[in-house]
């Protein structure tokens, strides 16, 4: 991909999240109980469905390398790792930030809230498990299969507020049956999530150009024939010895 | 694949396991301090303390029982796997050996951690044969997570904080009917929903371990 390319995937999608920004702080109709703090939602929604979104591509990713073990779909998975590990973060701040004035703390016992803060738990170490491996197709494996087994927890997260019904309200758009949301609210909405969407693919496809810089890196270095530092010092032939 | 190996391996397991010691001289004295030091640390508030006893011990078997799985009988002799696997020994039979020995060992640490409890904390003794049914659940899940976690973090750097922090979160449904079974107990509700949730837990961690034994053990020799 040339710089130009590159650059302008990532210039659409901060135009996107500029304009989605501004359609969610000025377009929006106000909410009625809990004026403009509602509109922490089209930070907050949209962060929590692209981290289902990371974890579920970085599923499809591992089932993929574990059956062709081809390097693209080990830096695809890490790469949405990474990302999905940062909207979780989001998800979880601003949460809490919205917790704080409308249920009075900023966190508590919400089967929600601690499933999404063990999702990112979990998620953590993965990327941690995959630092402490060196070697490329070991660390694919193990962290294809961590990759795999830590999907589970998506379906409890997002059926908790189904399953245990307290603080946290359940779903309004990802539910059988019509969205239970204003029609204005639900299009910039959908406006937000369509522009972190977009930021999401622009930002694992730029990780997925450095995952394979650094592998170039990592294949360098393994396979560099350049003098060690041994190598200056030259062992005394077998005559020198006796001489001594 | 030949399970009748299963037993053999685990009392070999087992064996090493009591030479060594590492579980009742080092993991069982250091998770009753813990419980100790949280009594320490609530204060002399007798109805407090015998409410939140349940929960303090559940917390203290899952941030330990990594630790029983990581053993150094298991995780510091991986010549032994080796050897296994060069015997044929199947993988998956390995796994299970691996995973039912540490079951066995996190039985042993609760049963110790019991009576501590009971001694520091004084909970409420009801609905004792649902508890035992738990306990062994979370020993369960707990020992085959473990042994799936420990295998995922052979030989990496820093794998005594990777382990428990791949573990504690995923058994967390674990610990949290343990719980509940105690607390129902109390308020005379129904255990069965918890139990369930931990059963269905325990066989989707063993699966995933079952399912993962191979290709872990793929390239390691």
């Amino acid at each position: 991909m040339t710089t130009s390319k590159r650059h302008l995937v990532i210039d659409v999608a901060a135009v996107s999240l500029v304009l989605a920004g501004f359609a969610g702080a000025l377009l929006a109709p106000t909410d009625r109980l809990q004026g403009d703090l509602q509109r922490l939602m089209y930070v907050h929604v949209p962060s929590a469905w692209l981290a289902y979104l990371s974890f579920a591509v970085t599923l499809v990713a591992s089932v993929a390398w574990l059956r062709t073990r081809r390097d693209r779909w080990d830096e695809l998975a890490v790469s949405s790792v990474e990302v999905g590990v940062f909207f979780t973060a989001l998800t979880l701040t601003t949460g809490s930030l919205w917790g704080k004035p409308v249920w009075g703390v900023w966190w508590t016992w919400d089967p929600r809230l601690v499933t999404t803060a063990l999702l990112f738990l979990v998620y953590l170490g993965y990327l941690g498990l995959r630092r402490g491996i060196v070697d490329p197709d070991v660390r694919a494996r193990r962290s294809a299969i961590l990759g795999i087994i830590a999907f589970v927890q998506i379906p409890i997260v997002h059926m908790s507020v189904v399953w245990w019904r307290t603080l946290h309200q359940p779903p309004t758009v990802l539910k059988p049956g019509q969205p239970s949301m204003d029609p204005g609210m639900l299009g910039v909405l959908l406006l937000n999530v369509v522009a972190f969407t977009v930021t999401y693919a622009a930002l694992v496809r730029r990780r997925v150009e450095i995952a394979r810089a650094e592998a170039a890196v990592e294949d360098a270095l393994l396979s560099d024939d350049s003098p060690l530092a041994g190598d200056a010092v030259t062992a005394p032939t077998h005559v020198e010895v006796l001489d001594v | 694949m030949n399970a009748s190996l299963v037993r053999p391996l685990v009392r070999a397991e087992l064996r090493a396991e009591f030479r060594a010691g590492e579980v009742v001289m080092t993991t069982i004295p250091f998770a009753a301090s813990g419980l100790l030091v949280a009594a320490i640390a609530i204060g002399a508030d007798t109805p407090l303390l015998r409410r939140v006893g349940p929960g303090m011990l559940w917390t203290i078997v899952l941030l330990f029982g990594s630790f029983v799985t990581l053993r150094r009988t298991v995780s510091g002799e991986p010549t032994r796997q080796e050897v296994l696997t060069l015997l044929g020994v199947d993988p998956v039979i390995q796994w299970v050996a691996r995973a039912a020995s540490s079951t066995v060992l996190l039985l042993g640490v609760i049963a110790v951690l019991v009576p501590v409890t009971v001694v520091i904390y004084d909970p409420p003794l009801t609905g004792l044969a649902a508890q035992a049914v738990a306990a062994v659940l979370v020993a369960v899940g707990l020992g085959a997570l473990g042994t799936l976690a420990a295998d995922l973090t052979a030989s990496t750097r820093s794998r005594t904080s990777l382990v428990p922090l791949i573990v504690t979160p995923l058994t967390l449904p674990l610990v949290l009917a343990a719980v509940q079974v105690q607390e129902g107990a109390v308020y005379a509700a129904s255990p069965w929903p918890w139990l369930l949730l931990a059963a269905l837990t325990d066989v989707t961690i063993v699966l995933a371990g079952l399912l993962a034994a191979r290709p872990l053990q793929e390239g390691a020799v």
